[in-house]
């Protein structure tokens, strides 16, 4: 295909403004996916998504149409997700794309992330058009979206276009604007090949496959390919396109985007943000990569079974070739065995990729309790970061602790902004400023939205800020965030004792004026998730050696079936069988078992704050 | 010559349906009756291939209320028992009735057809308690029933009891145990009320009309009964079972020693050579199924080593004198410790089991956590390799 003909866009936008569903609607028009093979979403194939109704991957798909001029035009769409927590899928899609289409719902209008991947798309250098979506609803405003995307991003009336990815209306124009003002692809056919991979997944058969964005030169036929990072050469088993599902194709030029299956069965070697070059005749310098995503969440994953270790260390090298924004290193807790220290981009992602593990990986993990990284500088002079509390160094040997600060902008009516405020001071917050995203004349009183934008520890909206924030604007704000640095804070460990033992994965980090409140409901929230034992279990918080509360949890009375009925032995045993189960799914630490709920005892612990505020 | 068998026969029928009743037990079908006397009947006969031979050690027929069932029907069943195996002269039958429902007339005709066990559901002695159970009998017509027996000349005579229910005081559950101890029956069961998923108790449960007993208070309920009944001159032989000397279930113990047994009757289970069967479980159901095939069998299952294994001590260990290791060499072929050492040895550490006279057998505190010894032996088990 002439360069000039095709088309690389995504789809970008706050979450649940209709991407994946205008991405429908364009795969329909163009008859990429056929009126039987039609779903709803249809690139939301991934098992996760369809049930939450949400994307979490970015999905490509190449349409073939024809144009007013009688032309046949190759368009390359890739759908994106709008979490915040997989921005990462965003800004690396981006990289492969010349345009982006900016969906905002019409009943919406302008959210947190809108506004985020507009910067990130503005940054890339992309041409951005804008669709004011769900003009269907009743309660839809497009004009007055329109209004404020041309005052907020300085789009003219002219640009945006009204649509409805639900009726399909709007689309024939959408696909005429892609033709008309998303510039063709750069870059040069002739010149040694560099394809950027800017996503990946592994498969049983081929091996790593590697999606990438041919940006010089062209592959052919099973001429050896050559990874410019980690220097790994192979022979493509195949390469192709997504239409959406892969199909291969005798080659894949500069400017389109496809697939290229590896073979390689070490996943370490295929990563995303490297190069794909020719073996013999080889580009010169590599493409510049992405920035690794820098995960703000912390948490340790272990297998229940402590011999299936190596089964989980598999599947994280698998499941991070997919998920970029997944980093994980080995760690060992004296209580949980060894497992993984997992950093992600947020509570949605950590929950994903633990789901992802169990169903994709057939495992049964243990989560600790999620936290933030801290900056601990040590009298020697030396500056170490600590992801986990029970790696904190003895408070004897530190200078000072920093810890994580986040960016957060918040969108919301400003009738709410009283309740914003309140909530992000309750969690030491800093108001920094706040912007009318349209005039307060134009609209009801109370209506205008509002941008503010607060600095305030990752770790205080880490926990139930989200559905707090939701909660006191009745839904109506929206939220986004992103580091902002590291701060000295008074903070101190403390330590939680099972049985007298130190459980290393109980341990929290927290501020020395609410250590002691915090340690004393801690041991009464495990009292309440640590299921009695044969013996009584002695629950204490320590700081720093120094015991600050006690509980105990009574040793088991009573676990015995009144009778067993006219010899049904079977019902017996199921009883048993699921009480077993239950037992199989408990962590042993030392003689006691704990459940899965314990490690997370501490999050519930932030939540019983909030409820008495 | 084979080891002797016992015979379970089931009857669903049940004047009202109780709120905590989780048996299969269906009211307001009382016009089935014969029908189902004659179902039983030749579900027996069809059995007869496979138990001739066999001497008969015991029949028990539970519910439902068997009591209720016409006194020719139940006698017509025990001389079809009889006519496909030889019925040992010693042999235990029982059979369990409602005080509310019971005549002498009956009793008597029961006992000419060989009845030598009758076990009552008195449940308890306070008239308010057996309202909230929606028992259909008072306290004074358990004591009438049970003079009944023994006018009739029923040898051994059981009471069934139910403790920790919501509210009961230790006091209120005493005065149910002395008012049993003074009519002197010959064995008690105590069954601590458990709230079974789907039961119209279960449902007061969730609206919140009733809070279930605290499991330690029941617990203390327990104990103290244990007392007070061994005081009697009762001696415990099962977690929930008391006899004077000579007055055990030797039916019941049949399932606790992992003996065989043919269960006859909608929904009930048998066990014979190894392989666990179980009956269609509704009434018409049955019937339609032994009409059709003679038989009725819903399930047929024959447990792995592991299950098999772990069947047999959770079995055993209910009973009281507990059970000789070489006994479960002789069954399996493997030793106990090879089999299932480390959880016994975990239990016996933390003072749930212990050894007396060659035998193992649970402690007085293991008593009232079995289900903590049986599903470490369960785990033990499944996860070993070798014995799936
Ligand atoms: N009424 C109406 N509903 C729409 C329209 N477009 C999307 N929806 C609905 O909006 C919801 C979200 O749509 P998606 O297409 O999944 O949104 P998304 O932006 O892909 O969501 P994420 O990928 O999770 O960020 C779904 O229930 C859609 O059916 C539209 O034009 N009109
Ligand atoms: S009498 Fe017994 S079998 Fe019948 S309903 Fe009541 S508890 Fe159930
Ligand atoms: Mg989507």
């Amino acid at each position: 295909m002439d360069r000039a003909r095709i088309r690389n866009f995504c789809i970008i936008a706050h979450i649940d403004h209709g991407k994946s569903t205008l991405a429908d609607r364009l795969l329909e028009a163009t008859g990429t996916v056929g009126a039987r093979a039609m779903a709803e979403q249809v690139l939301d194939t991934m098992e996760l998504e369809r049930e939450r109704g949400i994307t979490i991957k970015a999905a490509a798909a190449r349409m073939a149409w024809t144009g007013p001029d009688g032309e046949p035009y190759q368009f390359n769409l890739i759908d994106t997700p709008g979490h915040v927590d997989f921005t990462y899928e965003v800004s690396r899609s981006l990289a492969a794309c010349e345009g982006a289409l900016l969906v905002v719902d019409a009943s919406q209008g302008i959210e947190a992330q809108t506004l985020a991947n507009v910067y990130l798309a503005l940054d890339q250098g992309l041409e951005l058009i804008p669709v004011v979506n769900k003009v269907d609803l009743p309660h839809a405003e497009p004009e007055r979206v329109a209004r404020e995307l041309a005052r907020v991003v300085g789009f003219a009336r002219a640009e945006i276009i009204l649509a409805s990815a639900k009726e399909g209306t709007g689309v024939a124009a959408i696909l005429e604007a892609l033709r008309e003002r998303v510039p063709p692809p750069a870059g040069d056919r002739a010149a040694p090949l560099r394809a950027l991979i800017f996503d990946s997944v592994y498969d049983p058969y081929k091996g790593a496959v590697a999606h990438v964005r041919v940006v010089e030169g062209e592959m052919r036929g099973r001429a050896d390919l050559r990874l410019m990072q980690t220097g790994v050469a192979f022979e493509p088993l195949e390469f192709g396109i997504f239409a959406p599902s892969m199909r291969p194709l005798a080659s894949l030029a500069a400017g389109e985007v496809g697939y290229v299956a590896t073979g390689l069965k070490d996943v370490a070697d295929c990563r995303v943000g490297d190069t794909v070059t020719l073996a013999a005749g080889p580009a010169a310098v590599p493409l510049p990569g992405y920035r690794q995503a820098k995960p703000m969440v912390f948490a340790g994953i272990y297998p229940t079974d402590s011999d299936r270790y190596p089964d989980l260390r598999e599947a994280l090298e698998r499941l991070s070739l997919n998920d970029a924004a997944l980093v994980f290193e080995a760690e060992s807790s004296a209580a949980l065995g060894f497992g993984f220290r997992c950093g992600f981009l947020g509570l949605l992602h950590l929950e994903i990729v633990v789901e992802r593990l169990e169903r994709e990986y057939g495992l049964g993990l243990l989560t600790t309790a999620p936290g933030v990284e801290y900056e601990v500088a040590l009298r020697s002079g030396e500056t170490v970061a600590i992801d986990n509390p029970s790696r904190l160094p003895p408070a004897g040997g530190i200078e000072e602790i920093r810890e994580p600060w986040a960016a957060i902008d918040v969108v919301a009516p400003s009738r709410h902004i009283g309740q914003v405020m309140e909530l992000v001071t309750s969690r030491r917050g800093r108001f920094l400023r706040m912007e009318y995203l349209e005039p307060e004349s134009d609209v009801a009183p109370g209506e205008a939205r509002v941008l503010l934008a607060y600095e305030i520890p990752m770790a205080e909206i880490l926990v139930n800020f989200y559905d707090s924030l939701k909660g006191s604007t009745s839904g109506y704000a929206s939220l986004d965030y992103q580091p902002a640095g590291y701060r000295a804070a008074d903070l101190v460990k403390v330590d939680v004792l099972v049985n007298g033992q130190s459980v290393d994965a109980l341990s929290i980090i927290t501020h020395r004026e609410r250590a002691a409140r915090e340690g004393r409901s801690l041991v009464l929230k495990l009292r309440a998730l640590i299921p009695r034992q044969l013996f009584d279990v002695p629950l204490q918080a320590a700081i720093g050696g120094r015991i600050i509360a006690r509980e105990t949890v009574r040793a088991l009375r009573k676990n015995v079936l009144a009778k067993c009925y006219g010899g049904d032995v079977t019902r017996k045993r199921k009883l048993l069988e699921k009480q077993a189960e239950g037992k199989r799914r408990m962590k042993r630490v030392g003689s006691v078992e704990i459940p899965q709920e314990a490690f997370m005892a501490v999050l519930q612990l932030r939540e019983g704050q909030e409820s008495r505020e | 010559m084979s080891a002797p068998l016992a015979v379970y026969a089931h009857v669903p029928f049940c004047l009202r349906v109780c709120g905590y009743c989780d048996f299969n037990a269906h009211a307001g079908m009382d016009g089935l009756k014969r029908a189902y006397a004659d179902a039983v009947v030749a579900e027996i006969e069809g059995w007869r291939p496979r138990i001739a031979g066999r001497a008969v050690a015991s029949i028990a027929f539970g519910g439902g209320t068997p009591g209720e069932m016409p006194p020719e029907s139940l006698a017509a069943i025990i001389g079809a028992v009889r006519a496909a195996a030889p019925l040992a002269p010693d042999a235990e039958i029982g059979i369990e009735a409602n005080p509310g429902t019971t005549s002498g007339a009956a009793l008597r005709e029961l006992v000419r057809a060989g009845v030598n066990r009758v076990s009552f559901g008195a449940q308890s002695f306070a008239a308010a308690e057996l309202a909230f159970l929606d028992r259909i009998h008072t306290p004074e017509a358990t004591a009438a029933a049970l003079a009944l027996a023994r006018d009739a000349g029923v040898a051994s005579v059981n009471l069934d009891l139910m403790y920790g229910l919501p509210g009961q005081s230790p006091a209120a559950w005493e005065a149910t145990l002395d008012h049993a101890l003074r009519l002197a029956p010959d064995h008690l069961s105590l069954y601590a009320l458990t709230v079974e998923p789907g039961t119209p108790l279960a449902a007061r449960v969730e609206r919140g009309e009733v809070a279930p007993a605290d499991p330690d208070r029941v617990a203390d309920l327990y104990e103290a009964a244990g007392e007070r009944l061994e005081a009697a001159g009762y001696r415990a032989y099962e977690l929930s079972n008391w006899a004077r000397p000579g007055h055990e279930s030797r039916h019941n113990r049949v399932y606790w020693t992992y003996g065989d047994y043919l269960g006859v009757g909608a929904g009930a289970h048998g066990f014979l050579d190894g392989e666990r069967f179980e009956n269609v479980a509704h009434p018409r159901a049955y019937l339609q199924a032994v009409a059709r095939d003679g038989r009725a069998l819903a399930r047929v299952e024959r447990p792995d080593a592991a299950t098999a294994m772990s069947d047999w001590i959770a079995l055993r260990l209910r009973l009281v004198e507990g059970f000789a290791p070489a006994a479960f060499a002789d069954r399996f072929g493997v030793s106990l410790a090879a089999a299932a050492g480390p959880p016994f040895d975990a239990c016996r550490e933390a003072g749930l089991l212990e050894e007396a006279g060659g035998r193992l057998r649970l402690t007085r505190r293991g008593r009232l956590l079995h289900n903590e010894v049986a599903v470490r032996a369960l785990d033990h088990l499944r996860g070993r390799a070798g014995v799936a």
